[in-house]
């Protein structure tokens, strides 16, 4: 008799939790013939079947909402990192270049974007939408804003291939007052025209140095050249 | 003696002046009388006057930031995140050697919000905006049917490339579902599919927003106009005095038997036993059945098409949302309306809205996070000068990228 109340209490039990929407506990003993008495614990929210504090749904419940709000401790800790927004809001910040941008940044440097290589910069960019943070407008996700450590590696990895690429093709793709420059002079040099074009921006005489360094640095001249190159590019277009 | 009395007035004179700087002000000025008495080799009194000056700082003046302050004009880098962002492409060697001041600078900016290019990545903008962009496949009913997630961002940039106010999107009455050709150079207009009685209310009546967001009770159509377009997650609404209610406090400024609530309620909106739902929901329970008779596939019906998630799950009812006597508004005191045409006007005279535009557009050419989701906020005082453009020059968001392009903060590095 009692197992057999016990078993009752159980389903009462689960079916109370399933009315309530199950994020309420309960306990159950009986004693006796067929009365029982028992005490079931039920979470703040219990009547919506909500957790307590939130308003994630649960088992049992379809109250569901997106509980997706910042940390308030990491909000905290930005604001502690940045200053409070009357400043930070006045300074530019690092957001990843947009993934279709990267595309046409490629194309606009020379970049095959039809090649088929299984390691050309083009199928590597092709195969990097995901790592790279493109839309998912299906599932309501927008583009990313900041790079992620796969992001970075994978946007690094297609600059180094497509490197070679670029030097071939700036004579042909850029074009300064309708002359033609090239990425190294007649001394294998980095000259100040090719660095401004694969960056985007007037060239320092650091980042001339910078890529001459890795140009002396490198094993051979065209490793070289392609590090050059690769470097500029990613430390250029790692942000916006 | 009465040297060393003097000296002790001046100094007095000074502290007084100096205690003054040092309550606010930034500079100041003061000047002291007393009396002092004296020993040495003999008594004595004597009197004086002393004057002094200080400077402090003070709060209503602030020291300027010093990160702000080392920000050095750099027209070159300027020049390339402006490329980047409204062209999607870097500046060429020519582009780059033209501009060499604030003015050829400027002028570069005009040429890329006049380029094709401009187009397609506004309408970019507006796509990670609202969270659409190609297709989407929704089921009514046996038929599965396609449904554009293109025309609502694609109408956005319309407006912004055709110079039309940008509260068109809650208010326009046709031609609100255009296409962009591939290369950016041509808006081809088309009115999107209405039927029903329904009438065009700019985004609002969307159908591939509404396919999007649909949902149970319509609620996640609420949300995306409230956070696509007030920049805010809900609650959107707060009381200037709060009520302790079980387990937290209600907030907002509704009355709160004004949603539907209740045990025999098929859901309680009154419930306050772990977060105080109507916090939210008396602003969402005001309008979001508006948004109830499209379907999933975004077609508006002549009867309500969302369902409320209780056993059974069946389709919604007003009295859902409502209790008998309520009617739609979009903000608490407003004014009542009675269909999405009507909210949409109040939606787009909401200064929330409108500001929401700019701070919107200031996050992205500074490339910040997102404004709801990372809580990338952007004070008032930031945006200013882009919302003085904004209001003059009739709520339309070009003129408001230059400003932002062009400004201090935006050149410096």
């Amino acid at each position: 008799m009692l197992r057999k109340l016990n078993i009752s209490m159980v389903i009462a039990a689960f079916s109370l939790a399933g009315c309530l929407g199950g994020s309420g506990s309960g306990t159950g003993t009986g004693t006796g013939d067929g009365t029982g008495t028992g005490d079931q614990t039920q979470t703040p929210g219990g009547s919506l079947g909500l957790s307590g504090g939130t308003t994630a749904g649960g088992e049992g419940n379809t109250f569901d909402h997106e509980n997706d709000d910042p940390d308030p401790f990491a909000v905290l800790q930005r604001i502690q990192n940045e200053g409070p927004p009357e400043i930070s809001t006045k300074m530019h910040s690092c957001e990843k270049m947009k993934y279709a941008t990267v595309g046409n940044v490629l194309s606009q440097l020379g970049v095959n974007m039809g090649a088929t290589g299984a390691t050309s910069a083009a199928v590597l960019y092709k195969g990097g939408a995901q790592a790279m943070g493109a839309p998912n407008y299906g599932a309501r996700v927008p583009e990313a804003i900041e790079l992620t450590t796969a992001g970075a590696t994978k946007l690094f990895d297609i600059l180094v291939q497509a490197a070679p690429e670029i030097i071939a093709a700036i004579p042909n793709v850029a074009k300064k007052n309708g002359t033609a420059i090239a990425m190294f002079d007649a001394n294998g040099k980095c000259t100040s025209d090719g660095v401004a074009f694969i960056q985007g921006a007037p060239a320092t005489q650091a980042q001339v140095d910078l890529c001459n360094n890795i140009l002396g640095s490198a094993s051979s001249a065209q490793i070289g050249q392609t590090l050059a190159v690769a470097t500029l590019m990613a430390a250029a277009h790692t942000c916006e | 003696m009465r040297k060393n009395i003097i000296s002790k007035l001046v100094a007095f004179a000074g502290a007084v002046a100096l205690s003054g700087c040092l309550g606010g002000a930034p500079t100041g000025t003061g000047t002291g009388t007393g009396t002092g008495t004296g020993t040495g080799d003999g008594t004595g009194t004597g009197s004086g006057t002393g004057t002094g000056t200080g400077t402090g700082n003070g709060a209503t003046n602030p020291a300027p930031d010093p990160n702000l302050a080392a920000r050095q004009i750099d027209y070159g880098q300027a020049l390339r995140t402006a490329a980047v962002k409204l062209v999607g492409a870097l500046p060429t060697l020519d582009e780059q050697a033209a501009v060499t001041d604030a003015t050829s600078y400027a002028a570069q900016i005009d040429k890329y919000l006049a380029d094709p290019r401009f187009a397609l990545q506004i309408k970019s903008y507006f796509s990670d905006m609202m969270k659409m962009g190609g297709s989407l496949k929704a089921t009514v009913g046996q038929n599965t049917v396609t449904v554009s997630l293109e025309t609502a961002p694609t109408y956005a940039a319309e407006l912004v490339v055709k110079d039309q106010p940008i509260t068109n999107l809650f208010t326009a009455t046709t031609n609100t579902c255009p296409t962009l050709s591939a290369d950016g150079t041509t808006f081809t207009d088309a009115a999107c599919p209405v039927a029903n009685g329904l009438k065009t209310a700019g985004v609002l009546t969307d159908p591939g927003a509404m396919a999007q967001f649909y949902s149970n009770m319509s609620f996640r159509r609420a949300r995306w106009i409230q956070e696509s377009f007030v920049c805010t997650k809900f609650p959107a609404e707060y009381s200037a005095k709060p009520v302790t209610m079980g387990n937290g406090q209600y907030t907002s400024p509704w009355d709160f038997n004004s949603i539907t609530g209740g045990a025999s309620a098929p859901i309680n909106f009154q419930d306050t036993s772990s977060v105080i739902c109507a916090n939210c929901h008396t602003t969402m329970n005001h309008f979001a059945p508006l948004f109830a008779y499209f379907d999933a596939a975004g077609v508006y019906q002549t009867s309500i098409q969302v369902f409320t998630p209780t056993p059974a799950n069946p389709k919604s009812q007003l009295s859902d949302w409502l209790p008998a006597g309520q009617n739609f508004y979009w903000r608490n005191g407003g004014t009542q309306v009675t269909d999405i045409t009507g909210l949409g006007a109040q939606i787009a005279a909401d200064p929330a809205v409108q500001k929401c535009q700019v701070q919107r557009a200031w996050n992205w050419a500074m490339s910040k996070t997102d404004i709801v989701n990372d809580l990338a906020v952007v004070p008032d005082s930031t945006i200013s000068d882009a919302m003085t453009v904004f209001t003059s020059s009739n709520m339309t968001l070009k003129p408001v990228l230059k400003a932002i392009f062009t400004s201090d903060d935006f050149v410096k590095f």
